[in-house]
């Protein structure tokens, strides 16, 4: 385990060292960042001042719930956002690389690369969570800054573990793309900016229990918002760091039962 | 023209590949047609007369629609990402070598792609739709005609958008930062979710002077009945204008790039 955690760190500080060569691209990439956001946002705000509320939810109300999205999906985009290419390093050969050296693989695997992008959907969903705790006059006791640090390592977590459960299916098929990309549909097509529950049951228990990308801000909003009364699935709002735990543990299970089972393409 | 249908016979073979993934895709756009059907429904239930005398049936084939037409008129993928893609490998020098103008080439290539993409991923989920959702139909042969005609025309005024956009990568060999800015700017002054006339009236000016409002609103309006009568033909109008307008600029544009293109060994 402490090998492991060395072998991450000094493969990170390499991945920002390699990051730091390109600055220009830094700044432009975080600039669209912002723009990207400001442009979904900006579709959020014609229908809000238009609706005044959306099943129940003002305009900064869907601000914070967008923003906690984006927390955690930021936090998980520095470090793990080539989970996703997982598929391209075995086409590729690069993964076999990987398995020629003398340490854990999904280590190797997870250190190998950093993504500045993401710094830029952090410090975004930061200035936006702040912008909606004034705007909505909110006023937290002390402790919930604490469970704000804890819920948004949990949606990151939750993020990146059901990405990572449903790559290491390229282990025995070579081919995750498709089911990946239809998968984080429900993701930032659906719970990223609606409150789940005007979808219906079907659609809430898909990203309660299969896909349950809701945790990383749906149900950890209830509370935050104080909306757990509301609802009768309000204690669920407790749940996002224990659901992102069992997570991790089946992805990295889900990991182990692939690897074993991988075949190179021998390219 | 037969360098059109070559283009959509490779890309029906690549299409026809991979049968899961044409199940998943498929899937994923029901999924959106399903968000936004379910969107504006809460958004009607709750208050009616926030609709200016639109039927629920005429939003909900707005919004379905504009999820359908999303799966041909593409901005995340096209034109631009191709050529940014072969500038960046080095091999844009192979599409500059063949005995093709290069916008008809991209063109050609483009139109395949669409052209699969609407037998696809378009016909079916929209056939769908119709099995499971309340939507309205065009009701005269000359307002069917109109659509086809503002579909036809979207996609030229896409197409040259995107050209243009592409060819900033011959200068900075990448489109990152702005592809994102472009992707925003596109989806948010187009219509394509939300239907043109719904956004305040500051915003107006705006969106008619640019070119996305006659790539997603137009076609939509004119399907669901918005856009008729003389409305309807000087949109139609519009769409020509800006198709003209757009060729005459990215043919300019182009030419000038081409002239002093210096291509680096890959």
């Amino acid at each position: 385990m402490r090998d492991n955690l060395t072998i991450y760190l000094t493969m990170i500080r390499a991945a920002v060292l390699t990051r730091m060569e390109y600055r220009a691209d830094f700044i432009m990439g975080i600039i669209g960042v912002f723009i990207l956001n400001a442009g979904t946002l900006a579709t959020s705000w014609v229908l809000l001042s238009r609706f005044h509320d959306l099943h129940g939810w003002t305009f900064w109300e869907i601000v914070f719930l967008y923003n906690l999205w984006l927390l955690g999906h930021g936090i998980r985009a520095v470090f793990f956002r080539h989970i996703n290419l997982l598929e391209q390093f075995i086409v590729e050969g690069t993964f076999d690389q990987i398995l020629t050296r003398p340490a854990n693989a999904l280590v190797q695997f997870l250190g190998r690369e950093v993504h500045y992008l993401g710094i830029g959907d952090v410090l975004l969903s930061i200035t936006m969570l702040t912008l909606a705790y004034q705007n909505l006059d909110l006023h937290w006791p002390v402790w919930m800054f604490g469970w704000m640090v804890v819920i948004a390592l949990s949606s990151a977590i939750v993020e990146a573990a059901i990405t990572l459960l449903l790559v290491s299916t390229s282990f025995l098929t070579t081919r995750s793309r498709a089911l990946v990309n239809s998968a984080s549909l429900f993701s930032w097509g659906v719970v990223q900016q609606y409150p789940v529950d005007m979808f219906g049951k079907l659609l809430r228990n898909i990203v309660t229990i299969f896909l349950p990308f809701a945790f990383m801000n749906y149900y950890p909003a209830l509370l935050f918002l104080g909306k757990q009364d509301q609802v009768s699935w309000g204690i669920l709002t407790w749940y996002a760091p224990v659901v992102a735990l069992i997570l991790l543990g089946l992805s990295i299970a889900m990991w182990n039962f692939g690897i074993k089972r991988y075949q190179s393409t021998g390219s | 023209m037969s360098l059109f249908w070559i283009f959509s016979r490779q890309n029906f073979y690549q299409q026809s590949a991979y049968r899961l993934n044409f199940w998943l895709e498929i899937a994923g756009i029901m999924l959106q047609i399903y968000v936004v059907y379910k969107l504006w429904n809460v958004l009607f239930e709750q208050t009616p007369e926030s609709f200016g005398g639109i039927t629920l049936p005429q939003m909900l084939t707005y919004a379905v629609l504009g999820m359908l037409l999303g799966s041909i008129l593409s901005i995340g993928e096209g034109v631009h990402t191709y050529i940014q893609s072969q500038v960046r490998m080095g091999q844009i020098t192979s599409d500059l070598m063949k005995p093709v103008d290069f916008i008809v080439h991209m063109m050609a290539r483009d139109f395949g792609q669409i052209f699969v993409r609407l037998l696809f991923f378009l016909l079916p989920p929209m056939v769908l739709s119709y099995l499971m959702f309340d939507m309205v139909v065009p009701t005269s042969p000359a307002q069917i005609a109109a659509f086809v005609v503002a579909v036809v025309q979207a996609w030229v005024i896409l197409f040259f958008c995107n050209f243009m956009f592409g060819l900033i990568s011959f200068k900075t060999l990448d489109l990152m930062g702005f592809s994102f800015t472009y992707f925003a700017l596109v989806r948010f002054a187009s219509g394509q979710i939300v239907p043109l006339w719904m956004y305040p009236d500051v915003l107006q000016p705006i969106l008619n002077f640019l070119p996305f409002k006659s790539v997603f609103y137009t076609p939509l309006a004119i399907y669901n009945g918005v856009l008729n009568g003389s409305a309807m033909t000087t949109a139609l109008l519009v769409q020509t204008a800006w198709m003209v307008g757009l060729f005459a600029v990215a043919r300019l544009v182009w030419g000038r790039i081409h002239h002093s293109l210096i291509v680096q060994g890959g």
